[in-house]
């Protein structure tokens, strides 16, 4: 069982309630092999946060087969868990009670483990002190950072974080990525991550995974080769300078052809 | 200087209410001064508490009905798009009908007891909690109900641990509206019942020309009206302190 996430020809054509109808990706097929960290680049409306949803099961591809550990996804998997875009945090639960939701809404309680575990997170992502705060006494990144929390709660197999730092300011962004990096890494959990910085996919992917066109397909793959643990000694690394660079050009690529043809 | 804007108001325009009826020497059957109305009020004395806990008992029993109907139907309502267009017509239908036209109907199929004053109350007290709790239950963001489906698939369970906290807002808006219109039914029982309470009181001394004691009854019912209307505002407050700061329907915490 070498491969963590299979995504095999993957189309998605929505219907828009007046009976239009938007193909967003086409064709699009990439692997993730087990403890693999891949990020995802692409325009904004490129489909990222859709293939999201299909590799966690919320949504069914309207073409193509999703495969998570060799198993078609039908429903979503207690090991994969998602951290969506948005922190979508319950108003009437605190910040502990969130973290712990997955927990507390599967199993209807809460285990003295899980509990915690749960502190551990609050601690990673900065936030100790605050488990008892409702999520509309905290700035976005805070809420962005309890979202990160929970994903990251009971051990799962696979992560899929849906631009888990994009509200945090540039030093906490950095500082917060690598320790996840590192959690993940110990954690011997894989990681699929979208993010638009060309800079933060390729400090902490193995692979990056750029979208692009319309409807989008991969484009690119760029392997990023530089050692774990990845450091801020890595910003250095000039392999992580010549991933930054291709990624930047094959973005830079798609970018100018979608001007041309549209 | 703004909290003392509302006391001075009244007490503005209860003054000059005092002044015109001495001045023009209206005759107090057809505009009695606020003075002789808390002369009646106070000889009307200890018959207040029978009054009182007659539209009380009433209202509270009215509400309860329409709760206890209510809410379960907005929970069928939401659930399934079949009966919400089966339900809601007739519910609108039943609005817009007037109570005083639907309480004598009421009151001669189920006679003049609690049990029909009460079923009058409900009439117009459910459409509210209907309404509001359906609307709140089906505005839940998708986002909160992807995460509950991302770690289990159970409907049910969506319902009460996400659908209903994210619609007690909506819930409680639904709640105040309702109290008040079910004091608004219960004096329309009364009138027509022609049973005891505040209702009655009105619609008696009025026909034996007691203006100024039905002035203090109507009073009275204000002082109700407002007071069930706070009590409910302040259990929201008591036990759901974070639904004030909830977010709007559309985005989920953005
Ligand atoms: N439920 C839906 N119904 C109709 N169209 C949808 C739906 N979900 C997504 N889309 C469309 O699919 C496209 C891709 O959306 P998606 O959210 O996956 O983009 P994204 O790559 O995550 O963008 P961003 O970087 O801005 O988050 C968009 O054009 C969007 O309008
Ligand atoms: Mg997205």
């Amino acid at each position: 069982m070498s491969i963590a996430i299979c995504c095999d020809s993957i189309g998605q054509t929505f219907r828009l309630p007046d009976q239009r109808q938007i193909e967003v990706l086409r064709d699009a097929s990439f692997d993730v092999k087990p403890k693999e960290f891949v990020s995802i680049l692409g325009a904004s409306g490129s489909g990222k946060s859709t293939l999201f949803r299909f590799i966690a099961g919320l949504l069914k591809p309207t073409a193509g087969e999703v495969r998570v550990f060799g198993r078609p996804v039908a429903a979503p998997r207690e090991d994969v868990t998602l951290m969506f875009q948005s922190p979508t945090l319950f108003p009437w639960m605190s910040v502990l009670e969130n973290i712990l939701f997955p927990v507390s809404y599967r199993h209807g309680r809460v285990d003295a483990q899980s509990e915690n575990e749960a502190h551990a997170l609050v601690t990673a992502v900065g936030l100790a002190g605050r488990e008892r705060a409702r999520p509309a006494e905290l700035s976005g990144g805070m809420q962005q950072r309890v979202a990160l929390a929970r994903a990251l709660l009971g051990q799962p197999k696979i992560v899929l974080l849906d631009e888990p730092f994009s509200a945090l300011d540039e030093m906490l962004r950095e500082t917060l990525a690598l320790d996840v990096h590192r959690m993940l890494a110990a954690a011997e959990c894989t990681a699929l991550l979208v993010t638009h910085s060309i800079a933060e996919a390729a400090l902490l992917s193995d692979r990056v995974v750029v979208l692009g066109g319309s409807p989008s397909c991969v484009i690119d793959i760029i392997t990023v080769d530089v050692d774990r643990p990845r450091t801020t000694a890595t910003l250095d690394d000039p392999n992580y300078a010549a991933a930054c660079r291709q990624l930047r050009s094959a973005l830079r690529r798609n970018y100018t052809d979608e001007k041309v043809a549209g | 200087m703004k909290r003392l804007t509302t006391p001075f108001t009244i007490v503005a325009v209860l003054a000059v209410w005092e002044m015109a009826c001495r001045l023009l020497a209206i005759p107090s059957y057809i505009l009695p001064p606020p003075s002789e109305i808390a002369v009646a009020a106070i000889e009307f004395g200890p018959h207040w508490w029978v009054s009182i806990y007659e539209t009380l008992l009433t209202v509270g029993c009215g509400f309860a009905l329409a709760l206890g109907v209510g809410f379960p139907l907005a929970v069928v309502i939401a659930r399934s798009s079949t009966a919400y267009r089966a339900i809601y017509p007739l519910l609108v239908i039943k609005q817009s009908t007037p109570i005083v036209a639907i309480a004598p109907i009421i009151i001669v199929s189920f006679g003049t007891g609690l049990m029909a004053k009460a079923l009058v109350a409900a009439t117009v007290a459910i459409f509210p909690i209907v309404v509001s709790t359906a609307t709140g239950l089906i505005a839940t963001p998708k986002e909160y109900l992807e995460l509950a489906r991302s770690v289990h698939e159970d409907p049910w369970k969506a319902l009460i641990r996400i659908r209903l906290p994210f619609a007690v807002r909506h819930i409680f808006s639904g709640l105040r509206v309702s109290i008040t219109l079910a004091v608004i039914g219960a004096v329309v029982a009364e009138f027509v019942s022609a049973g005891r309470g505040l209702g009655y009181l009105v619609y008696s001394s009025t026909a034996f020309m007691r203006t100024p004691l039905a002035f203090a009854a109507l009073l009275m019912l204000g002082i109700i009206g407002l007071s069930l209307f706070s009590m409910v505002g302040l259990i929201q407050n008591t036990f759901f302190p974070w639904a004030k700061d909830m977010p709007d329907e559309e985005g989920a915490n953005a």
